[in-house]
């Protein structure tokens, strides 16, 4: 009992993580039908800016998330405009090389700039020690990480659904020539979007930094890579399919985990990839398909 | 007469590029040092490489991010094929029962490179079956999904693939020449293909699968045999990768596969002169930068760039590709003889200057704004 609990916290705290991963991958598709490989590179980046401003700066904790968090919107919306922009009205398998080719150039850069090698750093004790509930103990980092999914989830359909702005990013996401048309500005709602996303990029880096505390330039590769297929079984388009597919990856995750014996154990990705694909071939249209989900031939 | 002159024009698609690789290999044969001719036949692997993901992307317009694990697959199934039988034992000593007659046999590399090629292909049609159902952008992240399956195995399937450690002893067999006859074999292997019914069938599925599927063409059939195809093209890379290199699992992986894509978009994805044209300028571009990063000497000038500079320079370069040409340098089109381009570009500009003249310009209304980045 105790060991399935701890378990599905742990399934809980992995699945909030792919939930943000996909959600901030997801926000921008849904608006512009862009998969963005670069975004792992927002949080490859936020994740050094964390690891420099406390570890190397040494910043109070507080001071480097807010440095984190205003260097990784920063980054997207610099990214949209540089890269994303000139590319948009080309079609989705174009974006997705475009944003390909800004990946890898921003990952040899940060070899270039910052080495190949781990750097290390020292996030408060809060973050490595458990809360004991009875028998049972649990990583206050899980605790933490499901909490700031809850915040983030929250503030965002707050943000939809009640603000102005927001109300315009789902209008123009649900059909952008006719949100254009009454008004809404292209430019400025794809912008908010990828600041959204650079803000889910900023929880993101934050949460893989304090599991692992180090980074290096391929922290963010297989996170992102399981964001997207928690994007793409979730439903291409929808943000609440988004959310729920990185959680159902992040339970899947922990069941395979449990249930490989240990010499299959380190086949673990490629079973679940090769779900995924599994999945993708019953059910194209992703759990809960968003209004512009791809046509298939 | 006409039909003949016809051809003649048509055979240029084939004759250009495969004239192109073979001037450069053989010149570099005939008069660069040893050094500089295991470059070239590198980089002949890597146009083998191109030109069997342009098989398959270029006609069906399905960028694969899934290629190079066929290029794996053929090193790894080569190598097993080709390694002296006395050192297999310590290669593979826990090589599963079912498969250990293939410990006691060394096969000619030849009928090794053949048969890798087959196994990737025979592989590449049965994943085929469920992947080439999809279409756009979620097939190629599902052959993304395919390349990491695929690395994960290689990486922990260690009876059978030696795990991430490196492969040695493999017969190095490959030099420039044979190389470059192999490279010009899938050069006409690519172009028989997209001239044959069933490269024109996939284009035009490539160009509309609503009319190509109301006509009776088959997608998911003809993306497969193209699937097929470029991983036995890309496979025999690998083979011949395996006869020029140690090699290991992160050999072919997402440097590899970035590195191919890239050449494949700076080219131009949808010709093969795109495909030849792109590997032969980046290949001349990272080797200048990458001797660049060593300490090059222009005259008295020496320069010196830091390690990486290749790789950054070469996801730069394809960034301002897709901006500014997103058909890349090829755009599109077949080779054609050079004095056919000339003679069209001087006709081109006397009907600019007759048009000028007669004031036959005419405004084009740019269509309304619609949704971007929306297929």
């Amino acid at each position: 009992m105790i060991t399935a609990i701890s378990y599905l916290i742990d399934a809980i705290s992995l699945g909030s993580l792919d939930a943000l991963i996909a959600l901030g991958i997801g926000v921008v598709f849904g608006l512009m039908g862009l998969v963005n490989f670069a975004y792992g590179d927002i949080i490859t980046l936020g994740a050094y800016t964390l690891v420099g401003t406390i570890a190397a700066l040494s910043f109070p904790f507080a001071a480097g998330i807010l440095v984190l968090v205003v260097v990784t919107v920063a980054i997207a919306l610099v990214m949209e405009r540089v890269a994303f922009r000139p590319v948009r009205e080309a079609d989705p398998t174009t974006m997705l090389i475009t944003s390909f080719a800004l990946s890898y150039t921003l990952q040899n850069l940060e070899i270039l700039v910052l080495g190949a090698r781990a750097k290390f750093v020292a996030l408060p004790p809060f973050f490595s020690s458990f809360t004991t509930l009875g028998p049972l103990q649990i990583p206050n980092l899980s605790l933490f990480v499901i909490g700031m999914t809850v915040v983030l989830l929250l503030g965002l359909r707050f943000f939809l659904k009640r603000t102005s702005l927001g109300v315009q990013m789902s209008a123009a996401a649900a059909d952008f020539a006719m949100a254009r048309l009454l008004g809404v500005r292209a430019n400025r709602v794809i912008a908010i979007a990828f600041g959204i996303s650079g803000l889910f990029a900023a929880a993101a880096s934050f949460a893989l930094v304090a599991q692992l505390g180090q980074v290096n330039p391929t922290l963010s590769v297989l996170p992102v890579l399981i964001g997207f297929a928690g994007v793409i079984i979730g439903g291409l388009g929808s943000l609440a399919g988004a959310t729920l597919g990185g959680f159902a990856l992040g339970f899947l995750t922990t069941i395979l985990q449990a249930v490989l014996p240990a010499s299959l154990s380190q086949f673990r990705d490629a079973v679940l990839f090769t779900l995924v694909i599994a999945f993708l071939l019953v059910r194209p249209q992703g759990l809960l398909p968003g209004r512009s989900s791809v046509e298939r031939v | 007469m006409s039909a003949l002159r016809t051809a003649w024009n048509q055979s240029a698609v084939l004759i250009v590029p495969a004239g192109l690789v073979a001037l450069v290999a053989v010149l570099c044969g005939l008069f660069a040092d040893g050094a500089t001719q295991s470059i070239v036949r590198s980089a002949l692997i890597e146009l083998i490489l191109v030109v069997g993901l342009y098989i398959y992307s270029g006609n069906s317009g399905i960028m694969s991010f899934g290629q190079t694990s066929f290029m794996a697959i053929g090193a790894y199934a080569s190598a097993l094929l080709t390694v002296p039988v006395m050192q297999k034992q310590f290669l593979w000593p826990d090589f599963p029962e079912a498969g250990s007659f293939l410990l006691q046999v060394q096969v000619h590399p030849v009928l090794a490179a053949l048969a890798a090629g087959v196994f990737a292909a025979v592989i590449a049609v049965i994943v085929g079956f469920p992947l080439m159902k999809m279409s756009g952008f979620q097939a190629s992240i599902a052959t993304l999904a395919l390349l990491i399956v695929i690395n994960v195995i290689i990486a922990n399937w260690k009876a059978v693939t030696h795990g991430t450690s490196t492969i040695i002893g493999v017969p190095p067999v490959a030099t420039l020449w044979n190389t470059l006859a192999v490279a010009e074999a899938a050069i006409v292997i690519a172009y028989l293909y997209q001239v044959s019914g069933r490269g024109l069938k996939l284009r035009a599925v490539r160009e509309d699968p609503h009319a190509a599927a109301a006509i009776g063409i088959s997608i998911v059939l003809e993306r497969i045999a193209a699937f097929g195809l470029s991983a036995f093209v890309v496979a025999i890379a690998g083979a011949l990768y395996a006869y020029t290199n140690p090699f290991s699992s992160d050999s072919f992986y997402l440097t590899l596969t970035f590195y191919s894509i890239a050449v494949l978009v700076i080219g131009g994805q949808f010709s093969l002169w795109g495909a030849v044209l792109g590997t032969t300028i980046v290949s001349t571009f990272t080797e200048l930068t990458r001797h660049a990063e060593t300490g090059m000497h222009i005259g008295p000038l020496e320069i010196v760039m830091p390690v990486g500079t290749t790789e950054v320079g070469l996801g730069i370069a394809m960034l301002l590709v897709l901006v500014i040409r997103p058909a890349g340098i090829a755009g599109g089109q077949e080779a054609s003889w050079p004095w056919l381009l000339l003679a069209r570009r001087r006709a081109r500009r006397l009907t600019d200057a007759a048009a000028s003249m007669g004031d036959l310009t005419t405004t084009r209304v740019s269509p309304p704004d619609g949704r971007p980045g929306a297929g």
